[in-house]
């Protein structure tokens, strides 16, 4: 078997897990009458729709005969897949499940629609098999060109779409890192979608004006082979990997994090505590939420005695603490200002400490004074 | 602290937090932790979260809990961040787990229409450290109970965890 072949194999094996996975998700989900299930049943039929393409694709790399009507139903498949996942997808990443006359009429689907319908029909008006995946064939002709165009633009258009859902759903949710790791990779598999079938528009636009079969074939091969299985691989680890073997992956990440995530924010509260003598360092028990509780009520109470009406930047607000901390400020008592030096949501409450604290930290490094020893060292060297 | 028998204390904290995870788990929302409450002390639960009215402008208070005539009580302050709303929570709800607060003659009714003369019987979250043996155990639990409350607050949205987690 050839390196092209192996490489088509290899993609249409991981689509046939990932709709292999789906499909059992769906069977599991049968006597689920909650909404989200019609969203499963459509991401099942999005990867359905891949399984043609990708056994086109593996057939002409072995060199076997295909039939016209195979030929011709590939790549409106291959389209029509990406489509549905972009509804699907921001139906699932959204949380919202939207009726399908909604769908049905929304601009982005009648455009796409459209350029399928037309991709389509080029394609059975044309005498023969077309390949567009092939890294030799080519044909310099408007109805090939049209119908290669459409499908690779179709892929860019509707594909940085996809990326774009992924993006601000990772802005969203930020604090499960579990999750955040599977949109990573998801993301990233749209991510080399997108970069291929550009690729892919550029490849055909070089045929056109240099000819060259030996660029031609390369960008090809970059395309189809390497893009297609890297991308097949990465939704497949995205989309069809159990979330339990996710956390138990991500688990050595997780704890590493917490472990430095630990470390600042118990410096944090080493420093805070002089200023507030009401409240002590917690235990040193590495116990995160409790670091975390207790910095959050120093915030809260430090922010009644400080006339901030927002929460500071964390360098300024390491610059506020420091300048404290070395004046030898105390409070014990409320102050008379409504709190608000904390980030209400909690994920952006552990940025922010963790940011204050590398601050203060380079801030104390930079005002430390110099022990005897340095001023030796200092002096020996001059 | 003042010297709690320390066996007696984690005893307590370990029975109550054992039987909210063994009926919740260890992931469970806030409406999951005051269902729990109800269930466990057989009384209703009156759970609101409340601005400082202007009578406690003087009090020091992020959340309180009592037991009134007629249901208990849970009040978190308005306009604390997530952790600080789950941590009182949990502590309030610690006190109310562990039988902590007395039985008092008037109704919440009477009370909300008085608040001033609640705040003898209040059984307030404040910023202090714990100074009893009942101050220490609400705070053990409650930062427990922060834990299994927050890692509600970031699961997944409910699609993809139906997805992903519906075994």
């Amino acid at each position: 078997m050839s390196i092209f072949a192996f490489g088509r194999l290899i993609s249409l094996l991981a689509v046939a897990l990932t709709m292999t996975y789906i499909g059992y998700r769906t069977y599991l989900m049968r006597d689920d009458p909650s909404p989200s299930r019609s969203i499963i049943i459509m991401m099942f039929v999005g990867a359905a729709f891949e399984i043609l393409p990708c056994i086109n694709a593996y057939q002409e790399a072995l060199e076997l005969p295909m039939p016209k009507w195979q030929n011709v139903l590939g790549y409106p498949m291959f389209s029509s897949a990406i489509l549905l996942g972009y509804f699907t997808l921001k139906q699932f990443l959204n949380n919202q499940v939207s009726p399908l006359r909604d769908i049905l009429g929304h601009r982005i689907f009648l455009i796409t629609a459209a350029l399928i319908g037309i991709e389509a029909t080029i394609l059975s008006l044309r005498q023969g098999s077309t390949s567009f995946t092939d890294g030799v064939y080519f044909e310099p002709s408007w109805s090939y060109t049209a119908a290669c165009s459409i499908y690779y633009l179709i892929f860019v258009g509707v594909g940085s779409l996809i990326v774009g859902l992924f993006w601000k759903d990772l802005k969203r949710y930020k604090a499960n890192l579990a999750y955040r790791v599977r949109r990573l990779v998801s993301m990233l598999g749209l991510i080399v979608v997108v970069a291929a079938t550009l690729l892919g528009e550029v490849n055909l636009a070089l045929s056109f004006l240099l000819d060259d079969p030996k660029l031609r074939f390369t960008l090809n091969w970059i395309v189809q082979d390497v893009g297609k299985t890297l991308a097949c691989l990465l939704l497949l680890i995205g989309f069809g990997v159990p979330q339990s073997i996710f956390i138990k992956a991500v688990r050595p990440l997780e704890r590493y994090l917490e472990h430095r995530h630990y470390a600042k924010l118990y410096y944090l509260c080493q420093k805070i505590s002089p200023l507030l003598p009401r409240l002590s360092v917690p235990q040193h028990d590495q116990n995160i939420w409790r670091v975390l509780i207790r910095l959050a009520e120093m915030r809260d109470y430090l922010g009644t005695n400080s006339p901030y009406t927002a929460v500071l930047p964390p360098r300024a607000e390491a610059d506020y603490l420091f300048g404290l901390i070395n004046n030898g400020a105390r409070f014990d008592k409320l102050g008379p200002y409504k709190p608000s030096l904390s980030p209400k949501d909690y994920y952006e409450f552990l940025q922010h400490n963790l940011r204050v604290a590398d601050h203060l930290k380079q801030l104390e490094a930079r005002h430390r004074p110099l022990s005897s020893s340095m001023i030796e060292d200092h002096l020996a060297q001059t | 602290m003042n010297h709690p028998s320390i066996s007696k204390v984690q005893a307590e904290i370990e029975a109550v937090f054992g039987a909210v995870v063994g009926e919740l788990g260890d992931t469970f929302s806030v409406d999951d932790l005051l269902s729990f409450i109800r269930q466990y002390r057989r009384r209703p639960l009156y759970f609101r979260v409340l601005r400082t009215p202007p009578e406690w402008d003087n009090l020091e208070w992020m959340g309180a809990c009592f037991a009134a005539a007629d249901q208990d009580v849970l009040i978190v302050c308005a306009e604390l961040g997530d952790l600080l709303f789950y941590s009182t929570l949990g502590h309030e709800s610690a006190h109310l787990l562990s039988n902590h607060v007395k039985t008092l003659n008037s109704t919440v009714a009477q009370f909300l229409r008085h608040p001033d003369e609640l705040v003898p019987h209040l059984h307030l979250s404040e910023y202090d450290k714990p100074q009893d043996e009942q101050e220490f155990v609400a705070e053990e639990l409650g930062i427990l109970f922060t834990e299994c409350l927050m890692r509600h607050a970031c699961l997944m949205p409910d699609v993809p965890r139906e997805f992903y987690e519906n075994d």
